[in-house]
Parts: C-alpha cells; sequence; structure tokens
C-alpha cells in the first residue's frame, strides 16, 4: 500500500463543535465586548493572527482522514 | 429512424452530428435548430456518405456557448428534396430526428484519450455520475475539493435526475431533490450560506461536507484556511464556464505601459498657421501579484486561470476586467514542492487620465463582502 506524504494534506478551516460555548469564549477574549453570534463568525471565517491567537485557547482535536485531509475541531 | 433525447456534446469539442444521407447514391440535406423550442435555424446544409451517415463537424455554430456555464438544446432534421421537414411518424423512409443538447466548457485532448481508453466518456465519468465528484470546478476532479474559505463561490453542477445530500459528520444536512425541470440545467450550491446556516440550526461551524447519492459517495468539499490576509482576488470563468476565485497576496507592482505619442494638427493664432501638438498618451495600467506557494496540483488551477477569456480583478471589492500572464518556468515547475507564482495583471481598458491607483489606502474603506459581486450567474442556488 503506497501512503502519501503529509506534507502537502490540507488543513481544514477550524470547526466547532458548541459555537455558542466558543462566542462566550470570544466575549471575554474581546475583554466583554457585547457580542453577536455574527460578529463571531466574521471574525472566525477569516484567517487573521487575533483569530491564531483566539485559538490557542482550545485544545484542538485532529483527525486525519484517509490521508486526503486533516480535520481540526475545537471544544 | 427514430427521435434521440440522450446525445450530449460539449461546445469546447468537437460536436460531430450523425446525419442520414439515405445511402450510395444520394445526399441528405439537414437543418440544425437552435432554442428551448428549437425557434431558430441555424445552419442547412448537405451532406454524402457512400455508408449511409456522415458525421458533420457543427462545432463553429457553438462556439459562442463555450465560455458561460450552460445548457443549450439543439436539434438536427433531415429535409427531403421539397424542403419538407420529416417528422418522427415512424411510416416515411430515411426520416431522422435528432435531438441534442450542448453543454458550455470543453475538456483536454489528454482527459479525452483517458477516458476513452476507459471506455466512458466526460458525462458518464463526471457531469452526471452518481459517484463521482460532479462539480463544475476545475480545482480538481479527486473526491476531495479544497477550497480556501476566502475563495468561496457557490458550486455549480448540472441538475440530476437523482438526489444527493450534503452530509456532515455522518448526518445529511441537506437534500438536494431533482425537481421537475431541472434536470440538465445550471444548478449550484452556496457552501459559504451552508455553513453560516448550521451555525444557527445546529450551533456547529463546519469546515468539511461529504456529498452522497442514494448510491454512492461522490466526494467533499474541504474548507482551509486562507492562505493569506488579502483584499485582492481573480475570480475567472473556468474551462466549464463556471466562476472560480483565487486569493491574490496584494498587488505589489505597477508598472503601466504608455502608447507612442500621437500628434494633432491645430491652429495658432499667433502666427497664423497650423502646429503640430502632442495628444494625451494611453496608459495600460498593470500590476504585478504573487498567488502565494501553490503545490503541482495547485498550479494546474493556475493555468486555468491563465486560459481563461473572462478574468475580473476583485480590489477591496471592485472588480476590473483584466489580462493575465504568468512566469512560465515557476508555473510548470514539475516539483512536488510549493512554489511561489508570480502573476502579471493587466488591465483591459486603457486610460488616457490619471487618478489614485486601487492600491490607495482610501478604497479601503470600501467592504469586499458588500461590493464584491458572488451570485452564481445564471444558476439557481438550491441551498
Amino acid at each position: 500500500m503506497i501512503i502519501k506524504p503529509l506534507e502537502n494534506t490540507p488543513v481544514t478551516a477550524p470547526q466547532f463543535n458548541d459555537m455558542n460555548a466558543a462566542l462566550s469564549v470570544y466575549r471575554t477574549f474581546k475583554d466583554n465586548q457585547v457580542l453577536q453570534m455574527s460578529d463571531f463568525y466574521k471574525f472566525i471565517s477569516r484567517s487573521s493572527n487575533e483569530r491564531d491567537e483566539f485559538l490557542q485557547l482550545f485544545t484542538p482535536t485532529v483527525i486525519i482522514r484517509n490521508n486526503l485531509y486533516v480535520k481540526v475541531s475545537y471544544n | 429512424m427514430g427521435t434521440n433525447d440522450a446525445i450530449n456534446y460539449l461546445a469546447g469539442n468537437p460536436v460531430l452530428i450523425p446525419v442520414h444521407t439515405g445511402g450510395l447514391s444520394s445526399t441528405g440535406r439537414f437543418r440544425i435548430y437552435t432554442g428551448d423550442n428549437y425557434a431558430n435555424l441555424v445552419f442547412e446544409g448537405v451532406a454524402f456518405s457512400a455508408s449511409g451517415i456522415a458525421l458533420v463537424d457543427v462545432t463553429e455554430l457553438f462556439e459562442s456557448y463555450r465560455s458561460v456555464a450552460g445548457v443549450y438544446p439543439a436539434k438536427m432534421a433531415t429535409v427531403d428534396t421539397m424542403g419538407q421537414e420529416y417528422v418522427d411518424n415512424g411510416t416515411v423512409n430515411n426520416e431522422y430526428l435528432l435531438k441534442f443538447k450542448v453543454f458550455a466548457g470543453g475538456i483536454s485532448k489528454a482527459l479525452q484519450r483517458k477516458l476513452v481508453a476507459l471506455n466512458t466518456n466526460i458525462f458518464d465519468w463526471k457531469l452526471k455520475s452518481n459517484n463521482s465528484n460532479f462539480f463544475l470546478t476545475t480545482r480538481t476532479n479527486g473526491e476531495s475539493i479544497v477550497i480556501p474559505e476566502n475563495e468561496l463561490l457557490p458550486l455549480y453542477y448540472y441538475g440530476r435526475s437523482a438526489r444527493f445530500y450534503i452530509m456532515v459528520d455522518g448526518f445529511a444536512e441537506f437534500t438536494i431533490d431533482p425537481s421537475v425541470g431541472t434536470t440538465d440545467t445550471l444548478q449550484a450550491v452556496d457552501i459559504a450560506s451552508i455553513r453560516e446556516s448550521l451555525i444557527t440550526s445546529k450551533n456547529k461551524l463546519v469546515s468539511v461536507f461529504d456529498i452522497i447519492t442514494d448510491s454512492s459517495y461522490c466526494c467533499s468539499i474541504v474548507i482551509t484556511d486562507s492562505i493569506f490576509q488579502t483584499e485582492y482576488f481573480l475570480k475567472f470563468r473556468n474551462s466549464w464556464g463556471a466562476w472560480e476565485k483565487i486569493a491574490i497576496d496584494g498587488v505589489v507592482g505597477f508598472t503601466p505601459t504608455f502608447d507612442d505619442v500621437t500628434k494633432v494638427t491645430q491652429w495658432d493664432d499667433v502666427i497664423a498657421d497650423f502646429v503640430s501638438k502632442n495628444k494625451r498618451k494611453k496608459a495600460t495600467n498593470a500590476f504585478s501579484a504573487y498567488v502565494g506557494y501553490k503545490t503541482a496540483s495547485e498550479r494546474l488551477f493556475i493555468i486555468d486561470l491563465l486560459l481563461s477569456d473572462t478574468v475580473v480583478l476583485i480590489a477591496h471589492g471592485l472588480e476590473y476586467e483584466v489580462n493575465i500572464s504568468a512566469e512560465l518556468p515557476t508555473l510548470i515547475n514539475t516539483s512536488s514542492d510549493p512554489v511561489n507564482v508570480s502573476l502579471k495583471i493587466e488591465f483591459i481598458d486603457t486610460e488616457t487620465n490619471f487618478s489614485d491607483l486601487i492600491i490607495d489606502s482610501e478604497y479601503e474603506v470600501l467592504s469586499t463582502t458588500t461590493l464584491e459581486n458572488i451570485t452564481s450567474g445564471t444558476a439557481d442556488i438550491v441551498v
């Protein structure tokens, strides 16, 4: 069986299993500002240094699917 | 001969119509009509074949269908010597009526050869398949369609008779059920909208969507991180005539080219004679940009961008039609290591007046999401 190298295997954009819980963390992260889910979605669906910083507050779960892609989920 | 509804062609590949000529000593007159009601007579000709069937190349008739995704119905009918069209009543000798469909787009000769070797065709293998990636994307024909999250556009496909499901973590979140009249019409699924709607309905942010039919797994749509943060994108019609989007890492260099000076003659009151004056020059704005490090397969996608006849630069949400060229040595590098590909972006419109450049900061107040045209063109978005 040929196993492909993982170097070029794409990694998914962040996934969250509980967006409401993640929103609470985001509010704290943003100094308890009044923020809605739409604000959080706008933040979490665009790559930025601040988002990377935010994601470090979580422990990711990583699943490699058939060496096709790496699925990364938080909370 | 009877009516045949099953023949499909791609506008970008040879459209060879079988014309029944009636045998060794006769010729076959035929007419080709297009349109939903076959109202437009677009061609009338005569064919001869000793075998009784002549293959007539009518590719040029459908040239204009090449670039914009869609299906165009057409009909070929043989006519008798009096110009009376034969009808499919099953009693008249030599009658022949052929209905066919021309789909936008085309495939490479290499893929054509591969499909012939596999004893199949592009419609069975991809466009109408229920067990493979049937989307009109040229990112891949494989089972994993990888799209960075800032390059998401509605994914086009041709309506099929079979149902398919959009699955998340093994559960069917959306069912695409064919309704009457959608088979072979251009449809689209908007993955960005689906992703956003699942936050409300399932409290989840999802980045992988599996597409399955009742009988088989087809493909997965994998949303990845954006390669870089940017307000610049190239949007182009791919080989299927469907829109694709690629992020570019800013517009780094401004290198306009200027036309030669043209002289005009004017009347000079002081000397009471004609004098020569310079006319304002025309400039073609050109920029260079990087699309970031691309793997070998991603570089093939860039080649589709270079082949496209419709490319739009999106800068801070505003769109400009452009021509694209690339540094070929980096593009055709066969190394499996990612290579940063540089592009030259030349505006199609020339300018005779100078205004602020698109890279000036004042434009940054414009929002990409409010201005950019992200519609699916003529496709119906089903989700």
